[in-house]
């Protein structure tokens, strides 16, 4: 059985969405249109897919933002934990759906004077005692790399520091479900890489579930479990990493960045040097190219 | 650049003695962790910023005796943040704002601001406000809008962050036409694939120094320099790096590169 159908039969449902579809006030096309996904407890998904495809817009209609917040039309429906999104509302769903948005400066509150209340602010609004949120504060800003500037005024900092601000403050309120929308976009190679690992190492505790929206395909491949692909508002195919991989040119042909090592598996392909499968990164491609073609 | 020091008003010492020269013509990367003057350095180029000491050169021309507006003919900038750049009500308007500036008639404008909209692939928007665009389309339109003044020098501060794939290409092409025109490109960026396909030189920078400046495909072959400063090889040529000892050439900077080399290897083995 494909790895990927096995995540869908052996795990309970975490969010449920049944023939979604959105449309902006005011704009004439859907941003998304008949959606069906089914998100499982604990599970680790990708998405992908070109400016514009629906990936924000979907993420928006995790938490309720969508319907409640965002206007628009919007059919279907979205159910994060057994909850409809349509009648509960974003501060409910907030309390057990973290989001990063791609653009850290909408994420900021514009209320708090330090990057220290900045975190603690969410956690506020949860009601947490006072050493508590310390103690959850200056974990997060371990865990995205930011401690040290906890007096920082949060409009001084980096976009790349924004960007770990901002996934701090999910971090700290520990949601059992984290929607991060490219949340590294700004950072450096190293920092894209300890962002991710950070983020997985958290979803590795507690069942947590975690969906994360990026356009480099390394940063997809390293952890997900499935990976879905949107374009211009629909998801054209949810697959295995491996599945993934395989699908060079079609991705391309989508607007999605193939990984460097399937595309050099495919060029193999087409001289006639067929390596067997498509490594999903280096290690793969090293062994199996040693293998196939040095014979060693 | 001669031993250019800068230091920011909050006493920040960004660049620590840059001494190197950018070659006319071509191509050339900045590349480096986030916070190592990467920045810095580009803004000397323009006269954005003035050295704190030690000189910079543009063209013959001493940098830090100009300002920025008297550059702006020869040297063209892109911000990183398209907000930090983008001010008029259409993107037509924006991208004749420049030209419009150094002087060009109207026939002059509408031509050089059409190219500049097609080369961006921004042309079907032409009277869109820039507000209603893609982040991703506004950074084309702030590249559209430097572009349109010809500048000889081009600096792009991060142009890749934000870019799907097809954006990624458009830029591709970009780089290739401003070389064709014998442009001196120089690019900061984190993407370092794209660094090995499109440029030919890589300036390597770490704590306010430079610690490579050499041939892209030199540089980005060099694990041990790329190591200091927190950056990896291209995944590409990681694996060439892995493969070299079966006789592959480590320095492989495409998948199509790789896989020449590999061909070469069989066909040499013979049946």
């Amino acid at each position: 059985m494909e790895k990927a159908e096995a995540i869908s039969i052996s795990r309970e449902s975490r969010v449920t969405v049944s023939d979604l579809a959105f449309r902006y006030l005011s704009r004439a096309e859907w941003a998304l249109h008949g959606i069906n996904l089914e998100i499982h407890k604990g599970e680790f998904l990708g998405i992908t897919g070109p400016s514009g495809a629906g990936k924000t817009t979907f993420c928006l209609a995790l938490n309720g933002l969508i319907p409640h917040v965002i206007e628009g039309t919007m059919r279907g429906t979205v159910k994060v934990k057994g909850l409809d999104t349509r009648i509960h509302h974003v501060s409910e769903m907030s309390s057990f759906v973290g989001m990063v948005f791609q653009d850290p400066r909408s994420q900021l509150t514009g209320s708090a004077m330090t990057v220290e209340e900045e975190v603690a602010f969410g956690l506020q609004n949860l009601g947490f005692p006072r050493d508590t949120m310390k103690e959850r504060v200056a974990e997060a800003l371990k865990v995205v790399g930011l401690s040290g500037l906890e007096s920082r005024s949060p409009f001084e900092l980096s976009g790349g520091e924004q960007q770990r601000l901002s996934l701090a403050t999910v971090i700290a309120t520990r949601p059992e479900i984290m929607v991060l929308d490219e949340p590294t976009e700004m950072l450096d190679p190293e920092g894209t890489i300890s962002v991710v690992d950070a983020v997985h190492s958290i979803h590795q505790t507690g069942d947590k579930t975690t969906v994360l929206v990026s356009n480099q395909p390394e940063t997809l491949l390293r952890h997900a479990e499935r990976i879905a692909v949107f374009s211009k508002g629909a998801i054209v195919s949810i697959d295995s990493p491996e599945e993934f991989s395989k699908k060079v040119r079609s991705l391309e042909e989508l607007g999605v960045r193939p990984s460097q090592v399937s595309q050099v598996a495919s060029l193999l392909d087409e001289k006639g040097l067929w390596i067997g499968s498509y490594p999903i990164n280096e290690d793969q491609a090293a062994e199996i190219i040693g293998k196939h073609i040095f014979r060693k | 650049m001669d031993n250019l020091t800068y230091r920011y008003p909050n006493g920040h010492l960004a660049l620590k003695g840059v001494s190197l020269e950018i070659t006319q013509g071509r191509t050339t990367a900045v590349i480096g962790k986030n916070g190592t003057g990467k920045t810095t350095l580009a803004k000397h180029l323009n006269s954005l910023l003035k050295p704190t000491s030690g000189s910079v050169t543009v063209m013959g021309i001493d940098a830090s005796k100009r300002t920025t507006s008297e550059m702006a003919g020869s040297v063209g900038y892109v911000f990183q943040n398209p907000e930090d750049q983008l001010f008029e009500a259409s993107v037509f308007e924006e991208v004749a704002f420049g030209p419009r500036n150094l002087g060009m008639t109207k026939a002059q404008i509408k031509q050089s601001v059409n190219e500049a909209l097609s080369l961006v692939d921004l042309l079907p928007h032409v009277s869109t406000h820039p507000y209603n665009l893609t982040y991703g389309q506004r950074k084309m339109l702030c590249i559209a809008s430097v572009l349109a003044m010809e500048p000889q020098i081009v600096v792009l501060d991060e142009p890749n962050a934000g870019q799907d794939f097809s954006g990624l290409n458009r830029l591709g092409k970009i780089l290739e036409e401003l070389n064709r025109k014998n442009k001196t490109v120089i690019i900061i960026s984190h993407d370092i694939e794209f660094v090995a396909s499109h440029t030919n030189e890589a300036i390597v920078m770490h704590d306010g120094r430079v610690t490579a400046n050499d041939a892209t495909r030199v540089v980005l072959s060099n694990s041990s320099v790329l190591a200091t400063s927190a950056l990896r090889p291209p995944q590409v040529t990681r694996l060439a790096i892995r493969l070299s000892k079966h006789g592959i050439k480590n320095d492989a900077m495409t998948p199509e590169e790789l896989v020449e080399d590999i061909s070469r290897i069989v066909a040499g083995r013979g049946p």
